[in-house]
């Protein structure tokens, strides 16, 4: 479904701030399961998810997404017609209430206004929020019912992808759990293909079909979340001593 | 050895800064003759940059009036040219001051203004988010703000032009004893379509640069906070560089000087 093949990115090449990020990445994501990307802050997780989306430009590789090239211009909205994106700050659209956020991405893809509404009631109500957020604006909202929204503008179009760059950044244990049980749930009723990008381990136990670990600008390691736990790999040892506690200062 | 690195670099951002930006205006200008329109977009900025600026840049028009005539006054007195001072306000208002001093300010606040709305929303991903659903940014964010500089500026400038001589009417016939009569007949006998038009094709130029500015260092901003903040400067510097070489370059044209 998803077919990364050699992806490399370097920012600025041929100039002396040249920076590489990404050198020879090769992932696959198989239709319909969840695979979550785990890594240091700063190591390109997010890069990755904008290569993807077409967002960065590569500056080798590929990446292939339903027989469709990132690289090919031509078809460049039919590709990005598959995804579903929740950016980790929500990146609703000040200008818009939350109502019309939701709207305004459907309309944008041909449908029609009273429908639109109608679907952007049902898929607040799929995630949860309350009718009354419908007329507020993005910042008028907590954190974690920003992302609720944010996740209902992402999911109206039912996309066949769903991308989640660190979907509980921010927000307190408790909204982190609720809003990772919300991510499942939706990527369970969507019969959907998803990529999280994270570094709570918490979130990736739920989420999990396969975890990869990015590290020194490649996938470093790559299994089942049950593979999480006896990996003798130093990296997801450090994660897992980190999440109890452990990790020596 | 260093010295001649560093220049190099330089001219090589330049020239890099340059042609990013030629790319960009080719992108915003493509964006505003390309469909789809978005109307209530376009609406907002019409009044952002039309409607909301006229106190600004009538005030600045009415004092740059009363100045004009009070120092013209001042400075023909000594030459018997005191009935001049009707059409030296007139001229110097429609041809330069009125687009001029429109430009800047409007330069000041709304190219600061879209600076610093398309930066925030290109680091808090808004844009990101736009482009992933399939959004066209430049028709969306930029095309709106073009044609509403390029439209509403002559109309700004016009209204500037109309305050602006009212202010120097105002000063000569209270504080300079002109007879109203004789200060409008002078008025309309140095009144030249010609300046007037010329005036407007400045402000629609002026308003190109100034949206052209902001949309493009809001759209490259980057670094958070500080960067939108270094964003809007540099929208302003640079818009308000930008109407002095146009105003330039358009005199020279119209006026074959």
């Amino acid at each position: 479904m998803i077919t990364f093949n050699a992806v490399t990115k370097i920012f600025s090449p041929g100039t002396p701030y040249a920076l590489s990020v990404l050198q020879g990445v090769d992932l696959h994501v198989e239709k319909g399961t969840s695979c979550v990307i785990l890594g240091h802050s700063g190591v390109g997780k997010s890069v990755l998810l904008k290569v993807l989306l077409g967002l960065i430009s590569l500056t080798s590789g590929d990446i292939i997404v339903g027989g469709l090239s990132v690289r090919d211009r031509t078809h460049r909205n039919a590709y990005r017609h598959h995804f579903g994106m929740l950016f980790q700050g929500g990146a609703l659209f000040d200008s818009m209430t939350i109502l019309g956020n939701i709207v305004f991405s459907l309309v944008e893809r041909g449908i029609s206004r009273p429908k639109a509404t109608e679907i952007a009631h049902e898929k607040l109500a799929a995630v949860k929020l309350e009718e009354r957020v419908c007329s507020l604006f993005p910042s008028e909202l907590s954190g974690g019912m920003q992302k609720r929204a944010a996740l209902a503008r992402a999911i109206a179009l039912e996309p066949k992808i769903l991308l989640f760059d660190e979907p509980t950044t921010g927000l307190d244990p408790v909204t982190g759990a609720n809003i990772t049980y919300l991510l499942r749930d939706t990527i369970r009723t969507l019969g959907a293909t998803a990529i999280t990008i994270t570094h709570d381990l918490a979130a990736t136990r739920v989420l999990a079909d396969r975890v990869c670990l990015l590290d020194a600008k490649k996938i470093a390691w790559q299994g089942t979340r049950q593979e999480l736990d006896v990996t003798d790999n130093p990296l997801i040892v450090s994660f897992l001593k980190a999440a109890r506690g452990e990790l020596d200062s | 050895m260093k010295f001649i690195r560093l220049l190099g670099r330089t001219v090589l951002d330049v020239f890099t800064r340059i042609g990013e930006f030629s790319i960009f205006a080719f992108k915003g200008i493509t964006g505003c003759v390309t469909l789809p329109v978005y109307g209530k977009s376009l609406l907002q900025q019409c009044l952002s940059v039309g409607f909301y600026a006229l106190p600004v840049v009538g005030l600045t028009a009415v004092f740059a009036g009363f100045v004009l005539a009070l120092q013209s006054y001042s400075g023909f007195a000594g030459l018997s040219g005191e009935n001049t001072v009707s059409a030296v306000v007139v001229v110097a208002i429609t041809r330069e001051l009125g687009p001029v001093l429109a430009g800047l300010m409007v330069a000041g606040r709304t190219s600061a203004a879209m600076a610093a709305e398309i930066g925030s929303m290109r680091v808090s991903e808004q844009i990101d988010a736009l482009e992933t659903l399939g959004v066209d940014p430049f028709k969306f964010l930029v095309a709106p703000r073009l044609i509403a500089g390029v439209c509403m500026m002559p109309l700004l400038v016009l209204v500037a032009d109309i305050i602006g001589v009212f202010g120097g009417f105002f000063v000569g016939v209270t504080r300079l004893s002109f007879s109203p009569g004789v200060y409008i007949d002078q008025f309309v006998k140095h009144t030249a379509t010609f300046d007037v038009v010329a005036g407007l094709v400045k402000a629609a130029f002026f308003g190109l640069s100034i949206a052209l500015c902001g949309c493009y260092y809001g759209f490259t901003s980057v670094k958070g906070a500080r960067g939108v903040g270094e964003a809007a400067t540099y929208a302003v510097v640079s818009a308000s560089i930008g109407i002095l070489i146009l105003n330039y370059l358009i005199t020279t044209l119209f006026f074959g000087l």
